[in-house]
C-alpha cells in the first residue's frame, strides 16, 4: 500500500477511535491490541510468583494470555522466547469456569469456617498435574478430591515429587495462574478471602522448592496489603520477585497506538500505522537501536516497512520500538490526536501529559482502563459536540473524557470496597478538600461513631495493623488505596479523579460572588 | 481606639448591625483618604433626608457608634459623612479603582465599597490588559539575591541561541546589574532606561532610542540578543536621574502620563524598532511601587514569580496576592504568573525532589487560599470558563514550581556573558532547562 | 441639581491671587477691615485647593462645562477642604498635602457669611482663616514654582 497522502478528516479519526478502543471499560482487549510494557515483562517470568496491581492494570489480561499459552499455542502477545522449556498453563483460579478448579460456589461450600484451604488449593494442583501422575485422586468431584488430600499429605506431595521429576525428565514445565481470588467467596466475606489467599501462598512457597512446578498469583494491591502476609515463614522469598504492574506515560500511550494500530480495519487505522512508522523514522535516540536489537531478541520484528502491511484482522501489528518508548516521538503522534495545548494559549499544559495527569490517583498512578475510557470518550464528545475543533480531540472533549474515566473508577473503587461510599456520604456534597483531620474525624465520628469499629463492613477490610488506629488507621488505608494524600501540613487531599465524582469541593480564596461582581 | 489594619473590619461589623438603617442609603462608598482617615459617602440625593439628629434615628446611632470605635481614623460625627451626585456612576466607572468591603471571613457587604488613597501612583491595583500583541515576560522576586538576574540572562541566551529575537530590559533601575552581565564592557550602549525616562520629561526620548541598546548575534541563524541596559557606558549624575524617572510626565496636548504610562510608551518604540519575537523584562524586586509597575502595569503576557523556599519571600507574596485578591486584580492577573524555584539544593536527587515538593506545597497554599476560585461541594461546573483552581498536584498550574537548582559554576557571576559564551548549551539547558523550554512555549516554539 | 455654566471662563489661579492680594490689602489696612479680609480668604483657601484639584486630580475639572467634574462646583471653602483632605492621592498628595489637624479650620466660614452683619468677625477668626489661606498659597507657589501649575 502506498503511503497516504490523502487527507483524514476529523470526524473519521474520531470514529476509528471510538471503533479501536472497548465501549465497555472491563471488557478485555483482543490480543492483538494487548501492549506489553517493557517492565511487566518480568512479571511473565517463572520465578515471580506474585504480581500485584490496581483494578484495570492488566492482570486478568496477562493471566488470561498465560493461560492462552496453552499447548504451544503461543498468543500474539507473548513473546516467543520467555519461557526456557515448554509449559503447560493451567487455571489454579479464574473468574471463569474451568474444569481445572472449583467455581467460587464450591470454593466457599467446601471451605467452612474451620477449614484450611491449603488442602483445596493442594488439590487443584494435584489435578492439574495430568491423569497419568494421579491414578490414585478420586476426580469425580472435588469434594471427592478435596477429602482424600485432606487425608492423604504425604501422599500428596509423594505425587507432586514424582511429578516434578517427570517433568524434568521430559524437559517441560507446569504453571498454575491464579487470578480472581476475591471470587473465592461469593458472599464477599473477607476474612474467608484472605484465609484462602494466604493458604495459597504458602503452597506457592513450598513450591520454589521443586524445579518444574510453578505457581504465579495476581492480587489486587489492596487485597496484598490488607491480607498483612509479612508474617508468613520465607515469605521475602516470593516477595522479593513480586512485580507490581504499574504504568508510566509512554507505556499507557504505547497501550493507545496499540489499539488503534491494530484495531477495525478502516481508513483510519492505515493512518495510524503510516504515522507511527514515520515517528519511528524521526526518532534520533540513538539508545533507541540498542534497545530495539534487545527486544529483537525476544520479540517478532517489528514490522517497520511498508510490506508488513497484512490484510488479516488478526494479524498483529506491532509498533516501532520508538513509538512504544520514545516520549517526544509520542508526543509528536499525540499532538495529531489533539493538538499541543489544553486551553486557548500554551499555560495550561499539553494534552499528552494531561489527560495522564489528569487521571492519576493520589500516588500518582494512572490505570490504562481509565487512559483508553477517557480517549474513547473524548472522541466521542468532540464528535458530538466540537466537530469542528481543529483536531480530533477537542481539549474540553478531553476533559470531559477524564470525568467519565472519574466515574467509572469510582464505580470501580465501591464494588471493591463496599463501606466506601458511606464513608463519603457525610462529605458529598458538603465538604472542600484539604481539609483537616480533625475536620475528617469530626464528620465521620458524627455520623458513625467509633472509627473504624462502628462504620459497617469497614474493620474487616482493614489490613491487621491499622485496625486499632482510630481513624488515622483509615487514613492511611485510604492513603494506600490511592484515594487520599497527606500533605505536609496534614491536611487531607483528593485527587480531582475521585473528588469530582464524590462530589467534594476544592478550597479557595476567591469565592463565587467575587468573581461575578462588577470590580475596577 | 482602632488601628489601621482594624479599621475596616471595624466598620464592616458596625454596618452589618445596622443594616436596616443603612440600607435606603446605600450603596455606600468607604473613602480611606491618605492620612488614613475615613469619611463615607452617599448620594447627594439624600441630603436633605437623612436624619443623622433624632435620638431614635438609627443614622445617629450608628454614626456615633463609628466615631467612637474608629478613633482616631474618623473626625467628629459633623464631618463623617460626605454627599456626591451620582454615586452610582462613581461606581460603575471601571477607572474607579475600589474594592468591595469584607468581613472578617471575607464575606461581602454587600454595595458597600472602599476607595483607597495612596500617596503614590502606582498601587498593584490596576491592571494593564490590551494592547500587546508581543511577547512580553517579566521575571520578578520577592527579595534579592535569588538569581532572578542570572536565570533572565542565561534564558535570553537560550532562547537567542535557539533562534529567537529575543528583547532585554534591566527595569531593575536602582540595582542595575543585568546589562553588565549580558555584555562585555566594550559593548555598552551609550544610554539606558534612566536616560530615557529623563530625556522623555523634555519630550526628548527619540533622540536616544537609536543609542540605548547592544545587539549580540548568536550563532544560530535568526536569532539575536538586543540588550537594553538601566543606563549607559557612563551612568553620569545616575542619582540624580533615579531622582526623575517616576515622574509624570505630560504629552504635547497637556495629557498627564503617569510614569509606568511613559515606560510602556517606551517599551512599544522598543519593540517597533527591534521586531522581538519576545522581550524579557527584569523587574525590580520588593513591593514598591516600581516593582508594581512592572508587575501590572506592563501587560506581560507571563510573569515568573521567583521563590527561595523561605518563611519571609511567602509572607511577602502572601501580602501580594492578599492585595490582589482584596483589590479585584487576582481573576485578571493570576492566569500569567508562574512559580520559578530558585536556588533549589543539588546535591543529591532526595534533597533537590524533596526542597521542590516543600516549595510546591507552599506555593499551593498562598496560591489557593488568595488566588484561585473556590469550587463548591458539589456544583456542576461548566467545562470551558470553569473555577480558576488547581489540584497541589497539578504541574501545570501556576503553582507549580519551574525548578532551578543551585550551580556553583553560575552562582555569583562577575562577567556572565563569558560563562554563557563559554558553557556548552547542555550546561545551561541541565540548570535552566524548565525556564527556558517554559518559554519556548510561550514563543509558540518547539521545545 | 445644577447651575448653569459661568458665563466668565475659570481661572482658578488669578482668580485665587486677587482675592489674596485683596484680602491682604483689608488685613494690613489699620483698621482692619476684617468681615471682607475674611471672605476673600475663605475664596482664596477654595480657588487655591481647585487650583492643585483640577491640575493634579485626573479627570477633576470638566472642561466642557467649565466646573468640576462633581460636586465641588456647589462646594467652598469649607467643604473644599474637607474634599481635598479626602480625595487627594497620588504622587501630588505627597508633593501637596495639607497638614493633618483634626479640625477643618473653615468650619466656621461660609459663603453666606456675605450676608452677616460685621460685628460678628473678630481678629481671632480672621487671624486662623488668614493662617489656613497662606497654607493654601503656599502649596500654590510651590506647585508654580515645580511648574505643576498653571
Amino acid at each position: 500500500m502506498t503511503t497516504q497522502q490523502a487527507v483524514l478528516d476529523n470526524d473519521a479519526i474520531r470514529e476509528a477511535i471510538e471503533a479501536c478502543l472497548p465501549a465497555d471499560p472491563s471488557a478485555s482487549l483482543p490480543d492483538q491490541q494487548l501492549f506489553l510494557p517493557w517492565p511487566h515483562r518480568k512479571a511473565l517470568n517463572l520465578d515471580c510468583s506474585l504480581v500485584i496491581g490496581a483494578r484495570g492494570v492488566g492482570k486478568t489480561a496477562w493471566a488470561r494470555a498465560l493461560l492462552a499459552n496453552q499447548d504451544h499455542q503461543r498468543t500474539v502477545a507473548l513473546p516467543s522466547e520467555i519461557f526456557p522449556y515448554p509449559l503447560t498453563v493451567v487455571a489454579g483460579f479464574s473468574d471463569q469456569a474451568q474444569t481445572s478448579h472449583p467455581s467460587g460456589g464450591i470454593f466457599a461450600k467446601l471451605i467452612s469456617a474451620q477449614d484450611d484451604p491449603y488442602s483445596l488449593w493442594l488439590a487443584v494442583l494435584l489435578r492439574a498435574l495430568g491423569s497419568d501422575n494421579t491414578s490414585t485422586l478420586p476426580l469425580e468431584s472435588w469434594v471427592a478430591t478435596f477429602d482424600w488430600v485432606r487425608g492423604h499429605h504425604e501422599e500428596a506431595w509423594a505425587i507432586l515429587r514424582q511429578a516434578d521429576q517427570a517433568l524434568l525428565q521430559e524437559n517441560r514445565g507446569l504453571l498454575l495462574v491464579f487470578d480472581a481470588l476475591d471470587r473465592v467467596s461469593p458472599d464477599g466475606d473477607w476474612l474467608q478471602v484472605s484465609a484462602a489467599i494466604r493458604a495459597l501462598l504458602r503452597l506457592i512457597l513450598e513450591l520454589k522448592g521443586f524445579k518444574r512446578l510453578h505457581g504465579k498469583v495476581f492480587l489486587r494491591t489492596d487485597q496484598y496489603a490488607r491480607g498483612s502476609f509479612t508474617d508468613l515463614p520465607d515469605i521475602a522469598k516470593i516477595r522479593a520477585n513480586r512485580i507490581e504492574l504499574l504504568w508510566s506515560l509512554t507505556d499507557l500511550h504505547g497501550l493507545l497506538w496499540q489499539c488503534l494500530c491494530n484495531g477495525t480495519p478502516c481508513d483510519a487505522r492505515e493512518h495510524f500505522r503510516y504515522w507511527c512508522q514515520d515517528a519511528s523514522a524521526k526518532s534520533q535516540d540513538p539508545a533507541m537501536e540498542l534497545f530495539k536489537n534487545d527486544l529483537l531478541l525476544l520479540n517478532q520484528s517489528p514490522a517497520e516497512d511498508e510490506s508488513s502491511q497484512n490484510i488479516d484482522a488478526n494479524h498483529r501489528w506491532e509498533l516501532p520500538t520508538a513509538v512504544q518508548r520514545d516520549e517526544p516521538s509520542q508526543r509528536a503522534l499525540f499532538e495529531k490526536l489533539a493538538g499541543r495545548r489544553m486551553g486557548r494559549d500554551s499555560r495550561r499544559g499539553v494534552p499528552y501529559t494531561w489527560i495522564v495527569n489528569h487521571l492519576a490517583d493520589a500516588q500518582g498512578q494512572t490505570t490504562p482502563r481509565s487512559f483508553l475510557t477517557a480517549i474513547r470518550k473524548a472522541a466521542e464528545e468532540s464528535r458530538h459536540r466540537y466537530p469542528d475543533a481543529e483536531y480530533p480531540l477537542f481539549y474540553d472533549g478531553l476533559k470531559l473524557g477524564v470525568q467519565a474515566a472519574s466515574s467509572n473508577r469510582i464505580n470501580e473503587l465501591e464494588e471493591d470496597h463496599p463501606w466506601l461510599p458511606a464513608i463519603m456520604k457525610p462529605f458529598s456534597n458538603r465538604a472542600s478538600v484539604p481539609m483537616t483531620v480533625a475536620v475528617f474525624d469530626q464528620e465521620l465520628s458524627e455520623a458513625f461513631g467509633l472509627i473504624p469499629a462502628d462504620v459497617p463492613g469497614l474493620i474487616e477490610r482493614l489490613p491487621k495493623e491499622l485496625r486499632s488506629q482510630g481513624v488515622h488507621g483509615l487514613i492511611t488505608y485510604l492513603c494506600q488505596l490511592g484515594l487520599l494524600t497527606q500533605m505536609k501540613d496534614e491536611r487531607l487531599n483528593m485527587p480531582d479523579i475521585y473528588r469530582i465524582g464524590f462530589k467534594l469541593g476544592r478550597k479557595g480564596g476567591i469565592k463565587p460572588a467575587q468573581r461575578s461582581t462588577p470590580q475596577a | 481606639m482602632k488601628t489601621f489594619d482594624a479599621i475596616l473590619p471595624a466598620l464592616a461589623g458596625i454596618l452589618k448591625s445596622y443594616e436596616a438603617s443603612i440600607k435606603p442609603y446605600l450603596p455606600l462608598i468607604v473613602n480611606r483618604n491618605v492620612y488614613g482617615c475615613i469619611v463615607l459617602l452617599i448620594d447627594a440625593c439624600h441630603e436633605e433626608t437623612i436624619d443623622l439628629v433624632s435620638d431614635d434615628s438609627g443614622m445617629r446611632q450608628l454614626t456615633a457608634k463609628i466615631c467612637v470605635q474608629l478613633k482616631p481614623h474618623v473626625k467628629e460625627p459633623e464631618r463623617l459623612w460626605m454627599f456626591e451626585d451620582n454615586l452610582q456612576l462613581l461606581i460603575d466607572d471601571p477607572r474607579t479603582l475600589k474594592f468591595p468591603l469584607e468581613d472578617n471571613e471575607r464575606r461581602l457587604i454587600p454595595e458597600v465599597y472602599v476607595i483607597d488613597r495612596l500617596a503614590q501612583e502606582a498601587t498593584w491595583e490596576s491592571f494593564s490588559d490590551n494592547t500587546s500583541t508581543g511577547t512580553r515576560v517579566v521575571f520578578y522576586s520577592m527579595k534579592g539575591g535569588v538569581g532572578r538576574s542570572t536565570a533572565l540572562a542565561a534564558c535570553a541566551w537560550a532562547l537567542a541561541e535557539s533562534g529567537q529575537r529575543v528583547l532585554v530590559l534591566d527595569l531593575d533601575l536602582e540595582s542595575p546589574g543585568l546589562s553588565t552581565s549580558l555584555l562585555p564592557a566594550s559593548r555598552q550602549p551609550a544610554y539606558g532606561i534612566t536616560d530615557w525616562l529623563v530625556e522623555d520629561l523634555v519630550n526628548n526620548g527619540d533622540a536616544i532610542l537609536e543609542q540605548m541598546h547592544a545587539s549580540l548575534g548568536t550563532q544560530q541563524r535568526g536569532g539575536e540578543l538586543i540588550v537594553v541596559p538601566s543606563h549607559g557606558d557612563n551612568p553620569g549624575e545616575y542619582v540624580s536621574k533615579l531622582g526623575r524617572v517616576w515622574m509624570p510626565g505630560f504629552t504635547a496636548d497637556g495629557q498627564r502620563q503617569t510614569w509606568s504610562e511613559r515606560l510602556l510608551r517606551m517599551i512599544q518604540q522598543l519593540e517597533e524598532k527591534h521586531q522581538p519575537t519576545i522581550v524579557l523584562i527584569d523587574s525590580r524586586a520588593g513591593i514598591d511601587e516600581v516593582a508594581s509597575a512592572c508587575v501590572t502595569d506592563l501587560d506581560a503576557k507571563l510573569i515568573y514569580l521567583f521563590a527561595l523556599d523561605s518563611l519571609q519571600t511567602w509572607q511577602g507574596y502572601r501580602i501580594l496576592f492578599e492585595h490582589w485578591r482584596l483589590h479585584g486584580v487576582a481573576t485578571k492577573i493570576r492566569e500569567r504568573l508562574r512559580v520559578v524555584g530558585a536556588l533549589l539544593p543539588t546535591w543529591g536527587d532526595q534533597a533537590f525532589m524533596q526542597a521542590t515538593a516543600q516549595l510546591r506545597e507552599n506555593a499551593y497554599l498562598n496560591f489557593s487560599q488568595c488566588l484561585y476560585d473556590e469550587e463548591l461541594a458539589g456544583a456542576v461546573l461548566p467545562l470551558a470558563d470553569g473555577p480558576f483552581n488547581f489540584d497541589l498536584p497539578d504541574v501545570d498550574a501556576p503553582h507549580s514550581p519551574l525548578a532551578i537548582g543551585w550551580n556553583q559554576g553560575f552562582a555569583a557571576i562577575g562577567s556572565l556573558h563569558e560563562r554563557l559564551a563559554a558553557s556548552e548549551a547542555n550546561q545551561i539547558e541541565f540548570v535552566f532547562g524548565p525556564l527556558i523550554d517554559n518559554l519556548l512555549a510561550v514563543c509558540g516554539a518547539e521545545p | 441639581m445644577r447651575r448653569p455654566p459661568p458665563k466668565l471662563p475659570t481661572d482658578y489661579l488669578d482668580a485665587m491671587k486677587r482675592h489674596w492680594e485683596d484680602a491682604e490689602l483689608f488685613w494690613n489696612q489699620e483698621p482692619k477691615r476684617l468681615a471682607n479680609a475674611d471672605q476673600l480668604y475663605g475664596l482664596v483657601a477654595e480657588c487655591g485647593l481647585k487650583a492643585l484639584m483640577t491640575k493634579l486630580v485626573h479627570g477633576y475639572f470638566d472642561h466642557n462645562r467649565g466646573r468640576p467634574s462633581y460636586r465641588d462646583d456647589l462646594v467652598h471653602a469649607d467643604g473644599i477642604w474637607e474634599r481635598y483632605m479626602n480625595y487627594s492621592q497620588g504622587g501630588a498628595a505627597a508633593l501637596y498635602a495639607l497638614p493633618t489637624d483634626d479640625i477643618n479650620p473653615f468650619e466656621q466660614w461660609e459663603i453666606d457669611d456675605r450676608y452677616a452683619n460685621r460685628m460678628h468677625f473678630d481678629h481671632t477668626r480672621v487671624k486662623g482663616h488668614r493662617d489656613a489661606a497662606i497654607t493654601v498659597k503656599e502649596l500654590v507657589d510651590k506647585a508654580v514654582r515645580q511648574t505643576d501649575l498653571p
